[in-house]
């Protein structure tokens, strides 16, 4: 498995991350790199195997569903880097469509 | 007591002297704070400490004298959330961040009357086995100041090696506890999955991560696990532990045996990855275990060598979603821009290091679509795989002894440009994360004035049989005694040269 | 607006429903779920993804979304687990929404609905999901954006149909039916103007036409419509839009597009530069869910009745017609009022015409709920009573109702306060009509003189005198009894 600069680019999109071209061109070299030793497995079966998501089973585990009310408004905007009457402010959205808030 | 310094202390000595009045927990404190400020130049282990030992949060009047941790100073790795003390996760992303809570770890600390010095340097987000990955300092290695104390818990390491404070938590999600326990010639422990809530540890890979205790005795290790494993609702994964508060009367033997212990080397630890003189040292603790009474034999878990391919995929996937929230809205860095999705661009790609980045690259790739199959899920299986074969080892064995790491303590810089040769640093101690099982840390022996660990694993919930082994070990072999030389000193011999 | 469709042509429309359910706290935290706080009041670390904070699953929000299923004839899965779905928005907190893909909590059923009077029609439910809703997102000033994450973890169903549904009509009529259900079931309460009802549809058309595979349009994704008629209107603009490309040959190309409800348009969604790619994986921080059938077999046996149940019963029980038995349905309050004046001795017709033309029109003017009127079943019951009896008119009873909805007063009393009662004394209108006789002679002379309307002038006089208290027929009676004895009286003298 080789990652070309059109992976990275497509990859660091999804990511939200910007690499210049320097960087491209290293993350390029140690994907390919890393994916090469991971090409290793491919000598293990797995097909009748189910995959494994957590390391230990726990029962069903929830809460009920009552209100537990510690007001913490003026902590969590307290570390936030713009806020507005109570809000958190973020600038406008000019290039990515409304599409994206997909519930 | 001028020359007191309580972090060189282990914690039966510091209830002694509190039980015998010699000193008062104020004593302690100020005395732990004004020692690392002025030792841990330095070593470079604190990332915060706490300017005055006053304000720090007290627990309340007759509790506070029967609390086992009473004046015990320790160090909290800094991606534990602190409410009176940043929380950086060594990232510039969260640079100066301040959590509105504890951890549940760091509250049930304070709760046993543990003085929480200041906030210990790592690999940002964890992830690293050096802690050069960290934005704001170098954490010099207290045996050899041109090594690293390994990471991505080698602020943690460091503090308890170098005597700055008596234990310090740690999270290890691929052997970020163990590795820089082993370079740094401590003891450190990653229970079984689950154990120690993770409410309040900043995620790295979810179903990895588990914090654990760095110490300088098994002793003092069990004891500190006592204090944390506890089940906690807040954390879904949490789970109760059948011996949570019997760790350390599992280790209070004097001489212990193991009469009857069978225990498991498998080969693949210790094939020719793994440098000859940490093959020695295995070789050595398994005669140390033989005589003390185990059975100790040679066994095979071919699977182990896709540890690190399985590892990487799933932990780095896991991150690149964990990882997404920070996005300049709700708190940390945030560079400005006009439109907000080129504001979440810029924010990511200015705060995060380049380990963080390639790791993130790595988990998107290998969660995207078209390749999720081939990569996530294969890794998810081969988990599965691998875990079998580890879970079905403790039907023999009891114990799988292992070298900790391949290599003792790198030298600073020498693995920087070769991520996959920084990853085999962790191939030893991924298993037990994979697994969910617990896995420990103890000093074997040394190289070249480095220290070489052994690493014991056992069964899922065997935490109790991994401390009484690793107990009976130090007693026995007494590495754990031996300390840097400087430490005590309060100068690093080779520093700066 | 609506575009002749060619009979060949088939609309085929899928919807993904998010129904915001009926729970005091978030999905994954303690925060209130209310509606209209003040912005980020009902917060905390876990919903504002705050690093280091983990999700605990509210057990409530599983059971509302099993009895979602269960009311959709949906197989609960008995295991089920959640994933994360990765995108990047202001209003995520986390950088994933958490989701179910892969094991959703139930599948595979469906949904019986009236079209019209007497037709029935069924959609089949595809999937019923949990999943936490997003935040909410205001435009500042100043090219800024406000975020509120007050809604964000809010726990939400999402019902998912098949392309079952071939017209806008037919499509709101789901909708409404499935409010219904969902409010009679307890899953949720639906508020429409609170935007727990939101719905993205899938629309597009086949030309049937055709010999082999189907010729057809790609599918168009409306998102986030809010209200039926916005869906309804959505849907006829789009169909219109599908059906006229069609006849061009034109197939379109799968796009999202938006309803505009000013321009009464759809738009297309720009186009992004990056393609979708959620990422979708299991969330490592929640274990699986093993949804016990015991459990699932109690909560469908207390599950109260469908209104599609309902409405068969009310026929059944009460003969009432399909039409009527659909509009007591329609809202839970008015079928429960129905039934308890029914059970206290009420007739069934009168009361439901009676529910269905005074009660709702007074309801609809006044724009307030039956539940928030204090009249009482038993109340309307002993008002409908009086007029049986007749003691009080029809009309006068028409008159007596919006003083009993507002004042809560028993119809008796108040009809005495309000000076309504009907004379239905014969000597005392007997009384009257000599007044009137002696008062009127040309008219009782014309009368004689065979001239047979002015019987009408004479009535109204009657009811004039007795400020129209007497009881209409028995006035009418009297009177001609009256006029017949002076005929009499008038041949003897002759």
């Amino acid at each position: 498995m080789s990652v070309g600069m059109d992976d990275v680019e497509r990859i660091s999109q999804l990511a939200k991350l910007r690499l210049d071209a320097e960087e491209k061109k290293k993350m390029s070299q140690d994907l390919t790199e890393i994916l090469e030793y991971f090409a290793q497995v491919e000598e293990v079966d797995t097909s009748s195997v189910s995959p494994m998501f957590h390391p230990v089973d726990t029962d069903n585990v929830w809460r009920e569903d009552a209100v537990s009310d510690a007001e913490m408004t003026s902590e969590v905007l307290r570390e936030a880097p713009q806020t507005s009457d109570g809000f958190f402010v973020v600038p406008q959205t000019v290039t990515g469509a409304k599409e994206e808030q997909d519930e | 007591m001028n020359d007191l310094k309580p972090g060189s202390l282990s914690i039966q000595k510091i209830q002694q002297l509190l039980r015998r009045r010699e000193v008062c927990t104020d004593e302690l404190r100020g005395a732990a704070v004004e020692d690392v400020s002025r030792r841990d130049q330095d070593v470079g282990s604190f990332l915060t400490v706490r300017g005055s030992y006053e304000g720090q949060s007290v627990n309340n009047g007759g509790t506070v004298s029967k609390a086992s941790l009473n004046g015990v100073p320790c160090g909290i790795k800094d991606n534990l959330c602190t409410s009176d003390l940043p929380t950086t996760c060594a990232s510039q992303m969260l640079s100066g961040y301040r959590p509105p809570y504890d951890a549940t770890a760091v509250k049930l600390l304070r709760r046993a009357g543990a003085h929480v010095v200041g906030k210990t340097n790592m690999d940002e987000f964890a992830m690293g086995s050096s802690t050069e990955n960290s934005a704001f300092a170098v954490t010099h290695n207290p045996w050899n100041s041109r090594r690293v104390p390994g990471g991505s818990s080698g602020g943690s390491a460091a503090a308890v090696a170098a005597g700055l404070v008596s234990f310090a938590l740690g999270s290890d999600t691929g052997g970020s506890v163990r590795q820089p326990a082993s370079f740094c010639g401590v003891v450190g422990m990653k229970p079984t999955y689950g154990s120690i809530s993770r409410y309040g540890l900043v995620a790295f890979a979810s179903s990895l991560d588990q914090i654990g205790p760095l110490a300088r005795s098994v002793d003092d290790c069990a004891r500190v696990l006592d204090v944390l494993v506890r089940h906690d609702e807040r954390d879904s994964t949490s789970v109760k532990h059948p011996e949570a508060g019997a760790f350390a009367s599992a280790v209070s033997e004097s001489e212990p045996r193991l009469n009857g212990w069978r225990i498991g080397v498998p080969r693949e630890f210790v094939s020719e990855g793994v440098d000859e003189p940490v093959r020695h040292v295995v070789r050595e603790a398994a005669d140390v275990f033989r005589q003390l009474g185990a059975q100790v034999q040679q066994c095979s878990l071919p699977l182990i060598n896709h540890a690190l391919s399985a590892y990487y995929i799933i932990a780095c996937s896991e991150a690149s979603s964990n990882l997404a929230r920070y996005d300049g809205v709700r708190y940390g860095l945030r560079a400005e821009s006009a439109d907000v999705q080129e504001m979440f661009i810029r924010s990511r790609s200015r705060g995060f290091g380049q380990e963080v980045k390639r790791r993130i690259m790595l988990g998107t790739f290998a969660l995207s679509a078209g390749y999720y199959e081939d990569y996530y899920l294969k890794a998810a299986r081969l988990r599965r795989m691998i875990s079998d074969q580890l879970n079905g080892s403790f039907e023999e064995y009891d114990l799988l002894l292992t070298p900790t790491t391949p290599t003792v303590a790198f030298r600073l810089q020498e693995r920087m440009d070769d991520p996959l040769a920084m990853y085999m640093a962790d191939v030893c101690t991924i298993p037990a994360n994979l697994a969910g099982i617990p896995a420990i840390s103890v000093p074997g022996g040394f190289h070249e004035g480095l220290p070489v660990g052994i690493q014991l694993m056992a069964d899922r919930f065997d935490d109790r049989k991994l401390l009484t082994a690793a107990r009976a070990f130090e007693l026995s072999t007494g590495h754990h005694r031996r300390r840097p030389s400087h430490a005590e000193e309060g100068e690093m011999g080779r520093c700066g040269r | 607006m609506t575009a002749r469709i060619p009979e060949e042509y088939q609309v085929k429309i899928g919807l993904e429903i998010h129904v915001a359910l009926a729970t005091e706290t978030k999905m994954f935290c303690s925060c209130s779920t209310a509606f209209g706080d003040p912005p980020n009041t009902n917060v905390c670390p876990v919903c504002l993804g705050v690093p280091g904070s983990l999700p605990v699953l509210n057990r409530r929000a599983v059971e509302l979304g099993m009895i979602c299923g269960l009311a959709l004839d949906c197989e609960v899965n008995p295991q089920m687990h959640f994933e994360r779905k990765n995108y990047h928005y202001p209003d995520l907190a986390k950088g994933y929404q958490i989701s179910q893909l892969v094991a959703p909590l139930a599948e595979g059923g469906h949904f019986t609905f009236g079209v019209s009077e007497s037709q029935e029609r069924t959609v089949r439910i595809r999937r019923v999901h949990l999943e936490e809703d997003a935040g909410k997102l205001l435009h500042g000033h100043r090219q800024q954006t406000l975020v509120d994450f007050n809604r964000c973890g809010v726990p939400l169903a999402e019902i998912v149909t098949e392309p079952d549904l071939h017209s806008a009509s037919e499509t709101r009529a789901f909708l409404e039916e499935l409010r219904a259900l969902l409010r009679a079931v307890g899953a949720s309460e639906v508020r429409m103007e609170e935007g727990e009802l939101r719905c993205d549809t899938n629309v597009n058309v086949l030309d049937q036409s055709t010999d082999g595979p189907k010729d057809g349009t790609e599918i168009t994704e409306l998102k986030n419509l809010n209200s039926f008629r916005g869906v309804e209107h959505a849907l006829l603009w789009e169909i219109k839009r599908h059906v006229e490309a069609l006849q061009r040959g034109d197939t379109l190309t799968h796009e999202t597009r938006h309803w505009d409800e000013d321009a009464g348009v759809t738009i297309s969604a720009r186009a992004k530069e990056e393609a979708h790619d959620y990422r979708y994986f299991p969330e490592p921080d929640l274990p699986a869910v093993s949804l016990d059938p015991g459990w699932v077999d109690r909560l469908g046996e207390e599950m109260s009745e469908t209104p599609r149940q309902r409405r068969r019963r009310l026929q059944q029980q009460y003969g009432v017609d399909d039409y009527t038995a659909g509009v007591l349905v329609s809202e839970d309050d008015l079928g429960d009022f129905f039934e308890e004046a029914v059970s206290s001795g009420g007739d069934p017709g009168e009361v439901a015409n009676w529910l269905m033309s005074e009660v709702q029109g007074y309801l609809n003017a006044e724009e307030i709920a039956l539940h928030e009127l204090s009249v009482t079943p038993q109340q309307l019951v002993a008002m409908l009573q009086l007029v049986d009896s007749g003691k009080i008119s029809g009309k006068m009873a028409k008159e007596l109702w919006p003083r009993m909805a507002e004042t809560g007063k028993d119809p008796d009393q108040l009809a005495q306060e309000m000076g309504l009662q009907q004379i239905s004394d014969e000597e005392q209108l007997q009384g009257v009509i000599r007044q009137v006789l002696q008062e009127h002679p040309d008219a009782v002379s014309d009368y004689l003189a065979g001239k047979d309307r002015v019987v009408g002038f004479l009535m109204g006089q009657v009811m004039q005198k007795t400020q129209g208290q007497a009881t209409p027929q028995l006035a009418n009676e009297k009177l001609r009894e009256a006029l017949t004895e002076a005929k009499e009286g008038k041949g003897e003298e002759d």
